[in-house]
């Protein structure tokens, strides 16, 4: 399921935001099984996009060209109502899955494995993240 | 030509004329020849007249340069004395030619004789295995070192299969010198196979993606030709050039040779003084000045100008990864969403303009959207301006900008600097120290973002791209490194998590995405490092890897010290998105997007086939823990001196 949600400038996020809060206020998720999920996110080709743990590509890409897959899903994804108006009528690039493709209850597995997906952990408890530079270089203004 | 000029001389007063950087090559190789000389006695006799070849190439170098080498008549009408295709590899020589690298091909046999007869000279021959990846390996060369490099093909077979990478390098604005050979005088030809390597107009499969082309008529023809496509095709904006060494020429021999000028190369064509005036007035008066840049720059000069540029504007810069423009740990490093709210935008040699402020979304409808506010001021200093139109579409879509201004932007940015330097009021000036602080906690804040993204999945299998990309940073960054691959398949997280701080750092990709490119120009690029210490990693897909394996033969028999880590997504992933993505759309099966579009059933083993090669290997490294390790031992082949592979089974991006 090639969920290409909001390949967008940051206008179009900021926006989404706002979409998501107010469908969600509609629908709580159904109870779904997550082991059955999985395999339907990955029989689908969910993963395509958004990786097997729903992790994306996080961010925009930085540069031009295919860096720019589907966003980050997982974990806490987003309200259940606006997860499945993404699925059915799908905003940007992302192609549709409709009933015939993906039943309600398949859709509601899905959501209830994203939803399994524990926290990551904390970058600073993995020494490699932790080596990455977070103190920016260059001079001040001449 | 004036009467003058145009007079044969003999060998002694053309060679002569060689440059001292090509003397300083020859004389290096015979100090270190004959070092092994004085070691090592012959052990063999074919080892003798290997040494002896190579004392006649010396002394002959050495009364070249006392200007005392004689021609000599051929003894016999079974030898050759002087054959034209030695004057033809003197001009390259002179040029500064190193390399030339070649699948052998009966058309040029004697141009490859006239580079392999003296050991220890320079150009230096390469062997490869197809010719994409000759092409591939001068477009990495040159992006790795500066200078261009040549390659020899087959006419008319040879010539098919380089096409995708001069298309590449043509796209990417990289110069090389392809050379080919023929018999013009059909006569001459022998029957079968040099009628089917034979065409009448040489060039013309690969003319929409050469800058210059000829087939010179006589030896001294060749020698300008070759002077003028060099010049041509070293300015701004560069590209590929071709050349016919007609075959009689090259295998016929001569009592005398053509004297040919000193080359001097040509300045780059820089932006007008008054549009530069015009331009820093505009960009100093904006609140929110954006500079975007993809192939603006060739050194690591250019670098440093561009960082000056943009720290007396406070403007943040939009790297589109073209080259390494600019270091992705300086504060105003800054994601392509930040054109939104731009003021004004300054784009540096940008090769697509109107992919930067605006898109044509992959939908069924593809309506374009722009990215830009109404207003923004679109300022464009392009050397594409100089660039004809042609049958291929790498020019991108239109887009008019508010102030296109036709020049080479690294050669324009010193007048740049120093026109913003007079345009700037100190009122101006005292806004930057806010501006900046502005700039650094947004860098400081999507760091964090990508880091806290890079967690995700961390210990998953099989393994995540960022995971992946951080062991190879962790194997490497010890060392002077370079990647020397396309960054765009891994969700660009090498620039999203390393520091790159340096223009050898990062080459940018194929320029036209063509699939393949990865193999060869890895190779170039390594080449190019062969002896400076610099560890070249290449993050390889596997559907890439699969167009030329070959490549890594070449890295084992020349000692090309190259990691090669396979992105091993078992797929050519991108058209398995696609694919799923217009079942979805028809609401039919996207679980079939993976018919034809994957590698599976068998997996294939990417280490077993480097090692047919020759070359150390370990994988599929399936699980997160054995990565490292296994890079760590990579990394130690690599330094030896060696090429080294990596096979990690991987998530798709």
């Amino acid at each position: 399921m090639g969920m290409k949600i909001l390949i967008a400038a940051a206008a179009i996020a900021a926006s989404s935001t706002l979409w998501y809060e107010t469908v969600a206020a509609q629908t709580t998720a159904p109870v779904g099984d997550p082991k059955h999920g999985y395999s339907v996110y990955v029989a689908e080709g969910c993963y395509e996009c958004h990786g097997y743990q729903g992790q994306g590509n996080g961010r925009r890409g930085v540069g031009g060209g295919g860096g720019d897959v589907g966003p980050t899903i997982a974990p806490q994804p987003v309200p259940y109502a606006a997860f499945i108006k993404q699925l059915r009528t799908p905003r940007s690039v992302m192609p549709p899955y409709s009933t015939n493709i993906l039943s309600d209850k398949d859709a509601a597995d899905i959501y209830a494995y994203l939803s399994s997906i524990p926290a990551a952990k904390d970058p600073q408890t993995i020494p490699l993240l932790k080596s990455v530079n977070t103190a920016p270089a260059g001079g001040s203004a001449k | 030509m004036d009467k003058k000029r145009s007079q044969g001389v003999d060998r002694r007063s053309f060679l002569a004329g060689i440059g001292a950087a090509g003397a300083a090559t020859v004389a290096a190789a015979k100090s270190a020849e004959g070092a092994e000389r004085k070691a090592l006695p012959p052990k063999s006799a074919a080892e003798a007249r290997r040494l002896a070849q190579l004392e006649t190439a010396q002394s002959q170098t050495a009364q070249t340069q006392s200007g005392q080498v004689q021609f000599q008549s051929a003894p016999d009408a079974y030898h050759v004395r002087n054959p034209g295709s030695d004057f033809m590899v003197d001009c390259m020589r002179r040029l500064g030619y190193e390399y030339v690298a070649a699948i052998p091909g009966s058309t040029f046999r004697g141009l490859q004789e006239s580079v392999i007869a003296f050991p220890g000279t320079k150009p230096e021959w390469i062997t490869v295995t197809h010719e994409e990846i000759s092409g591939a390996m001068a477009h990495g060369y040159y992006k790795a070192s500066g200078k261009p490099m040549a390659l020899m093909v087959h006419n008319a077979v040879g010539t098919q299969h380089v096409a995708m990478a001069v298309y590449d390098a043509w796209a990417d604005r990289v110069p090389m010198l392809i050379l080919t050979g023929n018999y013009a005088d059909a006569t001459q030809r022998m029957m079968g196979a040099e009628w089917y390597h034979s065409r009448i107009d040489d060039a013309e499969l690969l003319r929409g993606m050469l800058k210059y082309d000829d087939q010179p008529a006589s030896l001294e023809h060749f020698g300008e030709s070759l002077m003028r496509g060099h010049g041509l095709m070293m300015t701004p904006p560069m590209g590929p050039i071709f050349i016919v060494a007609d075959q009689k020429l090259q295998e016929d021999g001569f009592q005398q040779f053509p004297k040919m000028r000193k080359y001097v190369p040509p300045t780059p064509p820089v932006a007008d003084p008054n549009a530069v005036a015009e331009i820093a007035k505009m960009l100093v008066a904006a609140k929110n000045p954006v500079i975007v840049v993809d192939r603006s720059v060739r050194s690591q000069d250019d670098v440093r100008n561009l960082i000056e540029f943009a720290e007396l504007l406070q403007a943040p810069v939009v790297d589109k990864l073209g080259r390494m423009n600019f270091p992705t740990n300086h504060y105003l490093w800054s994601p392509p969403t930040v054109v939104g709210g731009a003021d004004v935008i300054l784009a540096l040699d940008v090769g697509d303009l109107f992919g930067t402020v605006a898109e044509v979304a992959d939908t069924p409808h593809r309506h374009s959207v722009m990215k830009i506010k109404d207003g923004t001021k679109v300022i464009s200093i392009d050397s594409e301006l100089l660039v004809p139109g042609g049958n291929f579409q790498d020019k991108q879509r239109f887009f008019q900008a508010d102030l296109p201004v036709g020049g080479d932007a690294a050669a324009s940015l010193p007048s740049l600097i120093e026109a913003v330097r007079r345009a700037m009021s100190d009122a101006r000036r005292n806004e930057n120290p806010q501006r900046a602080e502005r700039l650094r906690a947004a860098w400081i804040a999507r760091r964090e973002l990508d880091l806290k993204g890079a967690a995700v999945g961390w210990d998953s299998t099989p393994i995540s791209v960022p995971r992946m990309v951080m062991e190879v940073y962790n194997a490497i960054r010890r060392y002077d490194w370079a990647l020397v691959s396309g960054s765009s398949f891994q969700g660009n997280w090498p620039q999203r998590l390393w520091d790159f701080t340096a223009f050898h750092q990062y080459l940018g990709s194929s320029g036209a995405a063509g699939v393949g490119y990865t193999c060869g120009a890895s190779i170039g690029a390594a080449l190019a490092h062969r002896s400076d210490g610099v560890i070249c990693v290449s993050i390889q897909g596997d559907g890439d890897f699969l167009m030329g394996p070959g490549f890594l033969w070449s890295a084992a028999h020349h000692r090309l010290p190259l990691l090669t880590v396979i992105h091993n997504n078992r797929a050519w992933h991108n058209e398995t998105m696609f694919v799923q993505e217009v079942a979805g759309r028809r609401d039919r099966h996207p679980e079939r997007g993976t018919i034809g579009t994957v590698l599976t059933d068998p997996n294939i083993d990417y280490a077993k086939i480097a090692q047919g090669f020759g070359v150390y290997a370990e994988g599929p490294i399936t699980s997160p823990a054995q990565l490292g390790p296994a890079l760590q031992r990579a990394v130690a082949v690599v330094r030896s001196g060696h090429p080294a592979l990596v096979d990690v089974v991987a998530q798709p991006r």
